[in-house]
């Protein structure tokens, strides 16, 4: 069969290629442990704010929608550690809002700085 | 919990997913919540091993990772279609586990060996080398868990609970537990009857993995809170319906899955119209799709298109009359085929259930499905679960 394998359609969502400081990221992924209160308030175009959390010696990345509330967490993809170096290196995220419902929330991370 | 299974990267094309789980990646996340403390034994590529450390991490879940150098994806065109399973380089070094309750899957990479007080084994093949006691494992008490279509023995004479026998004996297995396919599961127990655990309703089906929750929370409730088999299989059959609409992860506390409602119990699984278009390669693909999977569910099907080929155009009055035999409606929608609109129309006049997919039609085309009282999927697979469910009812 032609045109690559069967789980690609062919764009490229996910950029994960060195540019200067390593943190020229864009990927789109859904976030885990979405959380249906939180999901309710937000809508497809939506930016969410995306947090560093630090529990014990675990550091995980969140986001949150525009009134504050934990939307879900960003985790189990390829280059979550670069993410995460970059967050602590305080280099702004956004994850921009592609779908949303009560359960699920998909959204596509990218830096906002120049 | 200790649980021991692969690390894989997962490609979907509809609906769109690229993750880093495999069976044991994904059942660590999934008790993460349920059971604190839980370590993760895996094989991962070098290339992303440290995302898995980080995603474990951020769910409270020691990792312990050999990391190895061919990176192996799992690659599907919709949840159902998993493509040839990727092989693992051989000669890896093997995972050895010992604890009180143990979680092991089948993996590319080779057996593990477990010494627990109380395991749980997925195989995740027939293969005789993903048995538990072919790599040394042993266990105080021991459930296998496996699909039902495992129990299919070679031999016709011998029923699935002659299987479940068998396993028990050689494995020196006390519960034998086979999920089926649209979710549920029967519980084998010695040598009594099985005892048959209700799937749950979910509002999509996201589907890759759903085997993987059922046994992280079967071992959860069975090995670690030690509830009865039957009892455990319920509430990971309830997770798995959780867990499928949306694949959402962590696991809830059980309070959490009391609200959901078992699937109709029947014994068929009701008899499907399928409409489409089928004027180009790929929607005849789609109809030819539709219509294995349906089947496959359990379903019967009566696809106008397949049943009278060339002469369907001249068919229309018996395959409306068709119609009113069947239980529901799966439309296919993309692409706004009259005459598929035209079954839509004429099924809820009748009042046969209709389930649409519509993966890339603007919401204000769906105003009129929507106010016949059309269940809507925007996903193939959810509208394959749907449109069987609905032909139960």
């Amino acid at each position: 069969m032609s045109g690559g394998p069967p789980g690609r359609r062919g764009r490229a969502p996910r950029r994960l290629q060195q540019s200067g400081d390593g943190c020229d990221l864009h990927l789109t992924v859904d976030l885990i442990g979405v959380r249906r209160e939180a999901a309710d308030r937000v809508r497809e175009g939506d930016d969410l704010r995306i947090e560093l959390v630090h529990e014990g010696a675990a550091v995980g990345a969140i986001c949150r929608n525009g009134e504050g509330a934990v939307v879900g967490a960003l985790a189990a993809f390829p280059g979550l550690t670069r993410l995460l170096d970059c967050l602590a290196r305080e280099v702004p995220f956004v994850a921009h809002v592609e779908e949303v419902s009560s359960t699920r929330c998909v959204v596509t991370v990218s830096r906002t700085d120049p | 919990m200790i649980i021991v299974g692969g690390s894989y990267r997962e490609v979907c094309a509809y609906p769109e997913w690229d993750r880093i789980y495999g069976s044991g990646g994904r059942a660590a996340v999934a008790v993460s919540g349920l059971a604190p403390g839980s370590v993760l034994h895996t094989y991962a590529y070098s290339g992303w091993a440290a995302d898995v450390r980080a995603t474990m991490a951020s769910f409270g879940v020691r990792a312990e990772v050999v990391e190895i150098e061919k990176e192996l994806v799992f690659e599907y065109y919709h949840p159902l279609s998993k493509e040839p399973v990727p092989k693992a380089s051989a000669g890896l070094p093997r995972i050895t586990v010992s604890g009180e309750v143990v979680l092991s899957f089948g993996m590319l990479e080779g057996p593990a060996t477990v010494v627990a007080g109380r395991a749980v084994h997925d195989p995740q093949s027939d293969s005789p080398e993903a048995a538990f006691s072919a790599s040394g494992s042993r266990a105080g008490e021991l459930a296998y868990v496996v699909r039902d279509y495992m129990l299919a023995a070679a031999d016709s004479s011998q029923e699935a609970m002659d299987v479940a026998t068998r396993i028990m004996a050689d494995e020196g297995a006390s519960v034998v537990v086979a999920r089926h396919a649209i979710g549920g599961a029967s519980v084998y127990v010695g040598d009594t009857k099985p005892r048959l655990v209700p799937a749950y309703i979910s509002d999509t089906w996201f589907k890759i993995g759903s085997g993987d929750v059922f046994c992280a929370a079967f071992a959860h409730y069975w090995g670690e809170r030690r509830l009865d088999p039957v009892e455990a299989a319920d509430l990971a059959s309830r997770s798995v319906a959780h867990f499928n609409d949306g694949h959402r992860l962590p696991l809830p506390a059980p309070h959490a899955l009391s609200a959901l409602v078992p699937q109709p119990d029947t014994a068929h699984g009701g008899r499907v119209f399928l409409s489409g278009p089928a004027a180009t390669l790929p929607q005849r693909w789609l109809l030819d799709q539709a219509r294995w999977w349906l089947l496959d569910l359990g379903s019967e099907v009566f696809s106008p298109f397949h049943e009278y080929g060339e002469r369907l155009a001249a068919s229309a009055g018996p395959a409306l009359a068709g119609l009113r035999a069947c239980t529901a409606v799966l439309a296919l929608a993309d692409g706004g085929d009259p005459g598929t609109s035209a079954v839509i129309g004429h099924a809820r006049a009748v009042g046969v259930p209709v389930v649409v997919l519509a993966e890339a039609v603007a919401a204000t085309d769906l105003a009129v499905h929507a106010g016949m009282s059309c269940e809507i999927a925007r996903d193939f697979t959810t509208a394959l679960y749907r449109a069987h469910l609905a032909g139960m009812r």
